[in-house]
């Protein structure tokens, strides 16, 4: 990591760098499944490139599913049998 | 899961299915005039921004992202009841918003611009807040998913009945 500078305030003396490393570490750390391996610049990097990479494929995901629902919206009940909360609850602790 | 995602997930849920319900209602079906293909389409498109709303109000309101996403979907609204096209912005507001983006961007676009695009608000963030901000983002983001999951799941194996 690049050498701090004179003795003055912390946050002046801190390189860009370190702050964005010290913010991605924190990233890393709330989000696990992202690269769990040792900090450093080239890490840094990464991690905000992952981030993307998964916030994309996460909104893909919210369309592909906005779409296949909107079909199956025409096959089913307008009624609330097929609304029931009960029931997704329990395939949501399925999955 | 923790207590306060599970919180999430049941409250997003909620909100998600009443507008569902909301959407498939028989006096919101448009007129038979209108190919199959358009409906679905469009449905779609309301299907998402109601998933995008629901969960942001299910995340509450101290979070910049979930303002940010609000805010926008209020002004896509009324642009559209005015026919003008969603993503237009009036010249006026474009000029102040644009040059707020390119002061913040300029400071630290090089590595997380990117990043700034896709979480919304993040143009107006300073690091240490956008990247709090993505990572509560990105864990809603997931529960959204797996309950819209859940919820086509479900409506598939009932329709299959």
């Amino acid at each position: 990591m690049s050498s701090r500078r004179s003795s003055s305030s912390r946050a002046s003396t801190m390189s860009e760098d370190e702050i964005i490393t010290d913010l991605v570490l924190k990233l890393q750390a709330l989000l696990p499944q992202l690269n769990p391996r040792k900090p450093s610049r080239a890490q840094a990097s990464k991690v905000l490139k992952e981030t993307c990479s998964y916030i994309r494929k996460l909104e893909k995901e919210v369309d592909d599913l906005s779409g296949r629902m909107s079909q199956l919206l025409d096959t089913i009940d307008p009624n609330n049998q097929d609304f029931d909360l009960d029931s997704i609850r329990r395939s949501l602790l399925q999955i | 899961m923790s207590a306060t995602t599970e919180q999430l997930e049941r409250n997003f849920t909620h909100r998600f299915l009443t507008s569902l319900r909301r959407i498939n209602s028989p006096d919101s079906k448009t007129t038979t005039t209108h190919a199959a293909g358009l409906v679905i389409r469009r449905r779609s498109l309301r299907i998402k921004r109601a998933a995008y709303s629901s969960m942001a109000r299910a995340a509450g309101s101290h979070r910049a992202w979930t303002r940010a996403l609000l805010s926008r979907a209020r002004s896509q609204r009324r642009r559209q009841q005015h026919d003008v096209h969603p993503n237009y912005i009036p010249p006026a507001q474009r000029r102040k918003s644009s040059v707020k983006r390119a002061a913040a961007a300029g400071r630290e676009m090089g590595r997380a611009g990117k990043l700034r695009g896709l979480v919304p608000g993040g143009s107006r963030m300073e690091m240490g807040q956008l990247l709090e901000e993505t990572a509560h983002y990105v864990q809603c983001l997931a529960v959204q998913v797996r309950v819209m999951q859940a919820v086509a799941d479900h409506f598939s194996s009932s329709s299959s009945m």
